[in-house]
């Protein structure tokens, strides 16, 4: 293209040059021409004018003095034969060759003249001699020469003025050729130009166009962004470089997608790795990890144990790829191979490399037919805890640099994953064992309760009919003994049933009929089914119950059981004449409190700790001899927690206890509740607030949720 | 007089509630199974049946369905007896046609007033 470019501004310089040329030329041409004119050819003219007017002149003065023989005469006569003389020569001396020759002829004829005719003359008549002037008058030539003189002056002044029309005609050919030449010249310019733009355009503009679409698809990441090379050699180069450019940038972009594909499959492995504490599961997550993300044909993952023994192992196979038929032995490596794995690099061999593969290791390799193969560590700190094997079954592949940091990413991911599965595996076994126990128990514990029922059954029913006389009447001592047989089956039924509910809730059982429970509506039922028993004892009951409570999520019956458990144990701990307070209000705005205080027994403060475990008596009830099956506030703790609440004690040996139960309010109706509670309906609170004396009503035949008679 | 049905795999149980029932005027047939109950209420035709729930061969539940998909005795009062207080069997038991049901341990005044309701009396 520079070529292209030079060619064409040298033809603009050629032109610019030849119509400076032709300037300069027709300028100094022409200005020679119009000096000669001027300066030569128009003097000429005047002076050969003037000789022809002098000669008339001066034979006018020859004749005058012949005449009259005065001296001004011939004074002027000479003056202006000299004055000829003078201007013929000077004309001469401007004069080119042709007017020469005029001018010349000019010169000889006057002389001839001056010589045969004027000077003769003057001589003569100097002397006086008439005749001789006669003579000279009569036979000389001098009116002939003066003829001759004058035709050839003419002549001379037609050759001048012909030579000065030549030199105005040459100027004005001389300005058309320069105009010619100058509009030929430009039209050349004008050519080349336009040539020189189309090709500009065609070679140049128009590739390097394409060449700026073509960098704005790369930039805008179209892997497939090429040109077709044309243009001019130093465009195509361009483009041949934007194509390589771009071909390395697809390149590029593909290599950085499959890093990140790369990258993303390690992150992924790692979380399954670090996910699981299951060693098989764990193992053959990082097999897969590794084969999938390497150009690998087979992954083998073995897991070893403290004593360098096989301790469980994960495989993976490229699809098409037969599956190992064996495990790869322990010792595939010579020992100070294997000792080199302890640095935490990864050793690449082939199965022929004799210092690095053991004997059996070779075998193994060929029987499985592996080429090549590479072997990393896994460490927990310096020991080897697991070795991840890499097969090949053909001799052209290697781990390249990133496979190998991809690699010991998953491996360093498996050191941590395999320490924590160690850990984990003896924690499991304990747990299970642990666990297979707990179930065997409950299920013990449940199928006794519940086979200890039937039996009973027949007791209850049997000691009834005896006690009510359907088979005859009792004396009053047969009815004591009955009496006690009959409260210490209660006592058992009592004890079975707090066992099989225990049972239920802790082996997951619990089956809750999960609703909205009114608290008040639970506590009210409650201190109704217990109101016999209080009566009984000339205990005093205070209810503080708010029935304007807002509903909390549950199971009725539980939270009915929790008042119950906690009610019964203040009438049970409490001597005759004592007050059980009882209180159900809201506390704030998402919890519900109940507490029931009794002035009864109390627990003593380094007993309180255990009041929640199972089978737990407090030393004072047991002094008392107070029954009870220890069970109780385990179940009202049991079903509080799966409630959500939380139940907690305070108490001073021989005051008293008090019970507080914390349970949240449901969600759904916080919103509701707390609306009511704005509500101005003071009155209707009042009103259903009031306080419950405790009833010392006759005993009514009634059957509570677990069937215990009160 | 009401003849009542008492199906229980304890014979002790079929021992106290005949006992009960009989001394307060019925008249009891006793069955040790659910096919024995069964083919017993064909048999005999009972005005109630008392069914345990935990029986072998067919549960007192099962037998409860069939006598309500037979027309002959698909209004014939079934109280079932039940040694697990769950919520769920007394639900299934209501959901197979039972009449009543009584949570063992239970009472034999509680079981004779329980029946005579169902036999629509008062008194025997």
């Amino acid at each position: 293209m520079a070529r292209h470019i030079r060619r064409t501004f040298g033809v603009f310089l050629a032109v610019f040059v030849f119509a400076g040329a032709v300037g300069v030329l027709t300028i100094v041409t022409t200005g020679r021409i119009l000096d000669d004119v001027t300066l030569r050819w128009g003097p000429l003219w005047g002076i050969n004018e003037q000789v022809d007017l002098d000669i008339v002149e001066l034979d006018g003065d020859l004749r005058a003095f012949l005449r009259t023989g005065r001296d001004e005469f011939l004074l002027a006569y000479r003056s202006e034969a000299e004055a000829v003389r003078r201007d013929l020569a000077f004309a001469r001396s401007i004069a080119n060759a042709e007017i020469s020759e005029g001018l010349e002829t000019q010169e000889a004829i006057f002389a001839e003249w001056v010589e045969s005719h004027g000077d003769p003359l003057v001589a003569a008549a100097g002397r006086g001699d008439q005749a001789e002037v006669s003579a000279i008058r009569a036979g000389g030539r001098g009116p002939e020469l003066l003829a001759e003189f004058e035709l050839v002056n003419d002549g001379t002044e037609v050759v001048i003025l012909s030579t000065m029309t030549d030199g105005v005609d040459q100027v004005d050919r001389l300005r058309r050729l320069a105009g010619v030449a100058l509009v030929a010249g430009l039209g050349v310019g004008l050519a080349a130009a336009i040539v020189a733009h189309r090709r500009v355009k065609r070679d140049l503009t128009q590739p390097l166009e394409d060449v700026q679409d073509t960098l704005r698809r790369i930039e805008a990441g179209d892997p497939d962004a090429r040109l077709e090379p044309r243009g001019v050699d130093e465009v195509r180069r361009v483009i041949r470089a934007l194509n390589s450019t771009s071909e390395e940038n697809a390149r590029l972009a593909e290599e950085q997608r499959s890093a990140l594909a790369r990258t993303q499959r390690v992150a992924m492995a790692s979380r399954l790795i670090r996910s699981s504490l299951d060693l098989t599961e764990v193992l053959n997550a990082a097999a897969e990890a590794i084969g999938t993300t390497l150009g690998v044909d087979r992954v083998q993952v073995r897991a070893i144990d403290d004593v360098n023994n096989d301790a469980g192992g994960g495989s993976w196979s490229a699809p098409g790829t037969p599956p190992l038929v064996s495990t790869a032995p322990l010792t595939l490596l010579t020992r100070p191979a294997f000792l080199a794995l302890r640095s935490g690099d990864v050793v690449e061999v082939a199965s022929t490399a004799v210092d690095q593969v053991s004997p059996e290791g070779r075998e193994w390799m060929e029987a499985e037919g592996i080429v090549r193969a590479a072997v990393a560590p896994v460490l927990v700190g310096t020991q080897i805890v697991a070795v991840v094997g890499m097969h090949w079954l053909d001799e052209e592949r290697r781990l390249s640099e990133t496979d190998r940091s991809s690699v010991e990413a998953v491996c360093r991911e498996l050191g941590v994953a395999l320490g924590h599965s160690r850990l984990y595996e003896s924690e499991r076994a304990l747990v299970v064992k642990l666990r297979d126990l707990d179930e065997a128990k409950s299920d013990f514990v449940s199928t006794v309760s519940h086979e200890l029922r039937t039996p009973l059954t027949s007791i209850v029913g049997n000691i009834e009919m005896l006690r009510e006389g359907d088979v005859g009447h009792l004396d009053p001592d047969q009815d004591r003994l009955l009496g006690a047989v009959a409260r210490n089956t209660k006592r058992l039924l009592t004890l079975i049933e707090d066992l099989l509910t225990l049972s239920r809730i802790e082996s997951g059982r619990f089956e809750m009929e999960v609703a909205e429970v009114d608290p008040a509506a639970a506590v009210r039922s409650a201190l109704a089914t217990l109101s016999p028993r209080l009566g009984e004892k000339g205990l005093e009951l205070i209810a503080d119950v708010d029935d304007g409570v807002p509903p909390i999520m549950g199971d009725a019956v539980h939270i009915e059981r929790v008042v119950l458990n906690l009610v019964g144990n203040a009438v049970k701990f409490t001597p005759q004449g004592g007050t059980v307070n009882v209180r159900l209000w809201r506390r704030d705005a998402t919890t519900v409190e109940l507490s029931v205080a009794d002035t009864g027994i109390g627990i003593p403060e380094q007993e309180q700790d255990r009041l929640f475990s199972r089978f737990f008596r407090s030393s004072i009830a047991q002094a008392e001899a107070i029954p009870g099956t220890g069970l109780g506030l385990v179940i009202v703790k049991s079903i509080v927690e799966a409630h959500d609440g939380s139940v907690s004690v305070t108490s001073h040996a021989g005051e008293g206890s008090t019970f507080v139960v914390r349970l949240p309010v449901a969600d759904r109706t916080a919103m509701a509740g707390a609306d009511r509670a704005r509500a101005p309906n003071g009155a209707h609170r009042v009103g259903s607030r009031g306080v419950l004396a405790t009833t010392t009503g006759a005993r009514r035949p009634r059957t509570t949720p677990n069937g215990e008679d009160s | 007089m009401s003849l009542v049905l008492i199906a229980d795999d304890d014979p002790d149980i079929r021992e106290l509630v005949s006992f009960k029932l009989e001394r307060s005027g019925h008249q009891v047939v006793a069955a040790a199974d659910g096919d024995e109950a069964l083919a017993e209420v064909r048999a005999t035709t009972p005005d109630l049946v008392l069914l345990d729930i935990m029986m072998p061969r067919r549960t007192g539940i099962e037998v409860c369905r069939e006598l309500r998909d037979d027309p002959t005795t698909a209004n014939l009062p079934v109280i079932l007896l039940t040694a697990k207080a769950q919520e769920a069997d007394v639900e299934r038991g209501f959901q197979a046609g039972a009449t009543d049901y009584i949570v063992k341990p239970f009472s034999p005044r509680e079981l004779l007033m329980r029946v005579n309701t169902a036999l629509g009396r008062t008194a025997p």
